[in-house]
């Protein structure tokens, strides 16, 4: 008030004049700061020059709309744009069609005017079903048939004299079938009929050594003109190169071949080329990256930036913040209403990526929820205060941990598939946040395992952020046999930290109810506990090796949980000898501020 | 919170994992049937179920006070298959207390069938099935 003292006494009818007046042109108004929404900057706009670009999403700020539609009752069309996340609006989709089935007329070019198009009924892919829309992995998809479903568009890949890079979101239905994703002559990105991801170019072929699956992938097709190499990637790996031999022009067309063969038996949701190397370039992992954040297609391995790059080769590691920015999945939450309305059910959570530190967050997008979910954000989907009630549960719901998500890009991901086991993220008591130590999220009791995998033989190194509520026996991390474990937990009288490896439980030094972190070698003879970065406890645990995660459980399953876990990351090798340990508690401790 | 142990026994086509499996998820879907679950589900199980250190037996653990929500939509046809050797006037004295309570709850104690072995905490530690794994 003592910046605008000159108009006190002023009642606010009298100032009517300056209804009307855009935030913008208040400009005498010194010191005050009018918020206005970021302005939109899609992939398009952060990764120039692409030549085409197809999407179920908003991909460039001069984007209107995505695609035209047509219901196949009365067969009216009607253009189809996006919505305010820029996700397909499906609401108007649905009002389009009602009970009618919807298909894509076009798929309009949001890098130009390349629209993909099919002007033949019965060849057009579906978007909706007659109930809802086509989705994969939560997202709005493209359905092809696998028998005449595809588009053409009018741009050329002109392979003998432009470089080139293909991403695709995609999933194939059939895996013995080869289909094509993209081709423009004798050049082509494809299913094989063995399931492995196959490129084409001029006169010459490869494939992936392994078939692919049939979940939903992000294919790439990098072809440098220079060098005419051609790699092709699947989810950021890269599976193969081969050389271009022959020479081959032609005009692009998706999901179906130039011959009319090898149609597409399953769903697009995105397909982006530009007409240069973005390997080359140095932006491929960017726009992965990018894909990956809105599609959530998982927990992808090698990081370009994050904790996991700087210190690589993590097992498996857990946490309530992003530690690469190739993983945009923290956990899986289920929601419970105490029987009413949405009660148990389940979501991905993505990191809040609008953080300057990706964290869980109750802005965090979700994904890939059960059925009849509406929520878009984690806020919504718990109903927590100072969000909309979306799905209309009527109470505010607690919320629980199911899965917390590996990022090494490993895929051990820890799971609780028993309710009354599962840590707590979200307390309905307190509303208004997430359940959080010093200040960020923490899951709460309970506890989770991952799958057995491959004993990891020591040495090993585990960093845990803990904080106990109260002094008692507890497991902080186990394997998951019990001639494999890799124990750190509180114990003993009076309770304190130790380790366990095989043979004796090694510790000395009294837990406390301080948030603490806790660096343990597993090294036979040379294995050392580090509390807050300062050595504390040196012994032999044993040699034995670690064949899984058991968080906050013992390896057996049974839950003896330490009250707070906020981070767990594990790593096949000896990071103090290394010399990364003190740089990992560095950047541990830079994030949750633990001590001075 | 009264914990019980309930060790299952096996049925011809399951052996004790399996069925003890198959119960533990028909016990979930009394709370969520099949018909509301989402194939992404990670939630498939109402109770821990542990191993037998020497036999292999599973034991479902379970809470005989713990008040069971009963979906409107339950269908108990699943769980009545895997209860062959109850007394089918239990069975269907089951199925009408299960119909009465649609949309309420029911504790836990109440839906343990009495052909069911059932173990207390000294019980279950003095048979063996709670070996202490943390000071091995």
């Amino acid at each position: 008030m003592p910046d605008i003292a000159k108009i006190n006494a002023v009642a606010i009818a009298d100032i009517e004049k300056v209804d009307g007046i855009l935030a913008a042109n208040i400009e005498k108004v010194n010191g005050l700061v009018f918020s206005t929404a970021p302005a939109f900057v899609g992939l398009l706009d952060t990764y120039t020059g692409a030549a085409a670009g197809y999407s179920t999403r908003r991909l460039a700020s001069s984007a209107t709309n995505l695609m035209r539609i047509r219901e196949d009752s009365g067969d009216t069309e009607t253009d189809i744009g996006y919505d305010s996340n820029g996700d397909l609006d499906t609401a108007a989709i649905a009002t389009h069609c009602g009970t009618a089935n919807g298909f894509v007329v076009t798929w309009y070019d949001q890098a130009g005017s390349n629209n993909a198009t099919q002007s033949t009924s019965s060849s057009q892919p579906q978007i909706y079903n007659g109930t809802a829309v086509i989705t994969e992995n939560g997202k709005p998809a493209v359905q092809f048939d696998g028998s005449d479903s595809h588009f053409t568009t009018s741009y050329t890949l002109a392979v003998t004299t432009t470089s080139y890079s293909g991403f695709i979101v995609s999933k194939t239905t059939n895996a013995a079938a080869q289909q094509i994703l993209i081709q423009g002559g004798r050049t082509h990105l494809s299913y094989s009929s063995s399931n492995q991801l196959a490129s084409f170019i001029g006169g010459a072929g490869t494939t992936s050594p392994s078939a692919v699956g049939t979940n939903q992938i992000l294919a790439e097709y990098i072809y440098d003109q220079s060098g005419t190499t051609v790699s092709i990637y699947a989810n950021g790996s890269l599976l193969a190169s081969q050389t271009r031999t022959g020479s081959s022009n032609n005009f692009l067309r998706i999901a179906k071949a130039n011959d009319g063969r090898f149609n597409l038996d399953g769903v697009m949701q995105e397909l982006v080329i530009w007409p240069t190397d973005q390997d080359a370039d140095t932006n491929r992992t960017g726009i992965e990256s990018n894909i990956n954040n809105h599609f959530a297609i998982g927990n992808l391995p090698n990081p370009t930036s994050g904790l996991l790059f700087d210190y690589p080769d993590a097992a498996a590691a857990y946490s309530v913040r992003q530690l690469a920015n190739t993983a945009p999945l923290s956990m899986r939450v289920r929601r419970d209403t105490a029987g009413g309305t949405g009660d148990d059910d389940e979501a991905d959570v993505l990191f809040d990526f609008t953080l300057t530190d990706p964290t869980i967050s109750l802005d965090s997008r979700i994904n890939n929820p059960s059925a009849g979910v509406a929520s878009t954000t984690l806020g919504e989907f718990l109903n927590a205060t100072g969000y909309t009630d979306v799905d209309n549960l009527t109470v505010v719901a607690d919320g629980f941990c199911n899965n917390w998500y590996d990022q090494s890009g490993n895929g051990i991901d820890a799971e609780q598939t028993v309710p009354g086991s599962q840590p707590q993220i979200f307390d309905s008591a307190s509303p208004t946040d997430l359940i959080t130590v010093n200040g960020k999220p923490t899951i709460y009791q309970g506890g989770l395992q991952s799958a057995t995998i491959t004993p990891l033989a020591q040495p090993n190194t585990a960093f845990v952020v803990n904080k106990l509520d109260s002094l008692k026996g507890a497991v902080l991390l186990d394997g998951k046999t019990s001639g494999n474990r890799n124990l750190i937990n509180h114990g003993g009288g009076p309770v304190q930290i130790g380790m366990y490896a095989g043979s004796t439980t090694v510790r000395n030094t009294p837990s406390d109810l301080n948030q603490r972190l806790y660096s343990v070698l597993f090294n036979g003879a040379n294995s050392e506990i580090w509390r807050d970065g300062t050595s504390i406890t040196t012994g032999n645990p044993g040699t034995a090796s670690s064949d899984g995660f058991s968080i906050n459980s013992i390896f057996n399953g049974t839950i003896d949980d330490g009250d707070n876990i906020q981070e767990f990351i594990f790593w096949n090798s000896d990071q103090d000898t290394a010399g990364n340990r003190s740089g990992i508690e560095t950047n541990i401790n830079t994030y949750f501020s633990i001590y001075t | 919170m009264a914990t019980v142990y309930l060790p299952v026994q096996p049925i011809e086509g399951m052996d004790s994992a399996e069925r003890a499996e198959a119960l533990d998820a028909e016990t979930w879907r009394l709370r969520r049937p099949l018909s509301l679950q989402s194939p992404q589900d990670v939630t498939k199980y109402y109770y821990p179920r542990i191993t037998h250190p020497e036999t292999g037996q599973v034991a479902i653990v379970g809470d005989t006070t713990e008040e069971v929500r009963i979906s409107p939509e339950v269908d108990l046809t699943n769980m009545l298959a895997l209860l062959p050797e109850v007394p089918q006037e239990e069975k269907d004295g089951l199925v009408m207390f299960i119909d009465a309570n649609r949309g309420g709850t029911v504790a836990f104690g109440q839906l343990i069938p009495s052909t069911s072995e059932q173990l207390t905490q000294e019980e279950a530690e003095a048979l063996g099935w709670l070996p202490d794994p943390i000071e091995p």
